[in-house]
């Protein structure tokens, strides 16, 4: 029997809305939630990587784990901004996954994550000396080399300049091709969203209102359709 | 323009009176006693024995401040939940109550016919005049420095570095013994060598509850009381003298920053 890649369905109180999140990933490598700032995208993706407590369900390969503690979903949360350890160097923040899991550390795969993400002249220096660009590298490089089926990342463009953001779209777009992980990416950048998404999910208010192909999204008939059609005039 | 140099001058003197008023009395101190006495002082054993008591005391007050209050103050970081603020006034409790009224509360709870006093006195701890005494006035009046300083040190982590750590695979005793409590370090070291100060200075709770052994404070109390200025001068420059070097050698330690070898081939 075929399983859809991810099946979510997440209903929580909140003080402002009730989040009640239902969508499915069939196979699309980069799904883009997206939506208003404060529609609980990142509550969405936080209850899939096991960080809140919801009624409801994940599943992965028709497999439930929202039961599961987070470091046995095989997922990876990337979350806003800087998540580096900065006590650590490079080095050791790449492979803190297998230290912690007393694994022997995956050379080969090590040496295809560190070539991939362009960080063999900066392995030793100390994470905070990094500019925001390595920083972000070295932060995708960690979650990869922890070999996650699916890779959460929470905004990942939010503090980047265009140039680095230009980078960084393309490494993402490589890194479905090269590591076999899916990615489900939260922004609430529409522009974004056109140039990665596979499929769209669109959430306003702690619903999903669309769910599909970016071309069919813009079709929609709402308030954010319409801003970034406002937007395309200028 | 004018109005700002104006400004700008106003605050700088301001800060110039600050700086002096801390360092004229030390330094009248050290200048004013003779180098005479300064000998005879250092050659009183029961001075060096005075001094360490107080550091004795007040090590072990700052390493059971350090393993009681680093865990409060990362609760304190961490978790939101009802009375949180009444618990962080109450850790800065101590810092306001009369320390003569800190002997006493410890002399009504510690003393040997109280519950408590008599189940410490089953493992043979008393508290009135021993080192004891002084461990648990020096721990009350110093342990708000440490849970104020770790619960500074662990608000200051973002909370996405314990996210992040948890999808690859760690615990929370591994976040905190490997991610945590290092990048908090920095704050909880300042916070317990304040504590340290703060406890071998301490003289109030002293008098009551535990001024036997003398500790430094009460015996330069006690010289002044019985021999006057002159004769405690030499004392007090020496013991000023003692915790500036202390204060500013747990300081350099601190802040030496251990170089690590790459050892991982690639």
């Amino acid at each position: 029997m075929d399983y859809n890649f991810l099946e979510v369905k997440i209903s929580q109180k909140l003080s402002d809305f009730n989040l009640d999140i239902d969508f499915s990933v069939i196979n699309q490598n980069i799904t883009v939630i997206l939506g208003p700032s404060g529609a609980g995208k990142s509550l969405t993706l936080k209850s899939i990587a096991g960080l809140n407590k919801f009624n409801g369900f994940v599943k992965l390969y028709g497999e439930n784990i929202e039961k599961k503690p987070p470091f046995l979903r095989k997922i990876v949360y990337l979350p806003q901004g800087n998540s580096l350890f900065e006590n650590l160097t490079v080095y050791e923040n790449l492979v803190l996954s297998y230290r912690v899991s007393k694994k022997t550390i995956d050379k080969p795969l090590l040496k295809r994550v560190v070539n991939f993400f362009q960080i063999n002249n900066i392995i030793d220096r100390g994470v905070k000396n990094l500019s925001g660009g390595e920083a972000q590298r070295v932060a995708l490089a960690r979650s990869i080399f922890a070999n996650p089926i699916l890779l959460l990342l929470d905004e990942p463009f939010s503090s980047l300049d265009i140039n680095l953001k230009y980078e960084l779209i393309e490494f993402l777009k490589n890194i479905v091709r090269e590591f076999e992980t899916k990615i489900l990416l939260v922004t609430h950048d529409p522009f974004e969203a056109k140039i990665l998404g596979d499929k769209i999910i669109y959430i306003e208010k702690g619903n999903v209102i669309f769910s599909g192909k970016w071309n069919n999204f813009i079709n929609e008939d709402n308030k954010f359709v319409s801003a970034y059609k406002k937007l395309l005039t200028y | 323009m004018r109005k700002e140099r104006v400004f700008l001058t106003f605050f700088i003197i301001l800060s110039i009176i600050a700086i002096l008023f801390i360092l004229v009395p030390i330094l009248k101190l050290f200048f004013s006693t003779s180098p005479d006495n300064l000998v005879k002082i250092l050659n009183d054993n029961d001075v060096w024995e005075a001094i360490f008591i107080s550091v004795k005391g007040a090590f072990f007050a700052t390493i059971i401040g350090l393993i009681i209050g680093v865990p409060l103050g990362y609760f304190l970081s961490k978790s939101e939940f009802k009375g949180k603020r009444l618990i962080e006034s109450i850790v800065n409790v101590p810092i306001v109550i009369p320390h003569i009224s800190v002997g006493i509360l410890f002399l009504i709870l510690l003393n040997e016919k109280t519950i408590l006093g008599k189940i410490f006195g089953l493992i043979n701890i008393t508290f009135v005049d021993t080192i004891y005494g002084i461990i648990i006035v020096m721990l009350f009046v110093s342990i708000s420095f440490i849970i104020v300083s770790a619960l500074n040190g662990f608000s200051s982590i973002d909370d996405s570095i314990e996210e992040a750590a948890m999808t690859l695979g760690a615990d929370r005793a591994y976040i905190f013994f490997h991610l945590q409590l290092p990048l908090a370090a920095p704050a909880i070291i300042s916070g317990a060598v304040l504590a340290f100060a703060r406890a071998v200075s301490e003289v109030g709770g002293l008098l009551i509850i535990a001024y036997y052994p003398k500790s430094a404070p009460i015996l330069l109390y006690e010289r002044f009381e019985n021999y006057g200025l002159v004769n405690s001068k030499p004392i007090a420059s020496l013991l000023v003298f003692i915790s500036l070097v202390l204060f500013f050698v747990t300081f350099s330690i601190s802040s030496i920053k251990l170089k690590r070898k790459a050892n991982h081939g690639l």
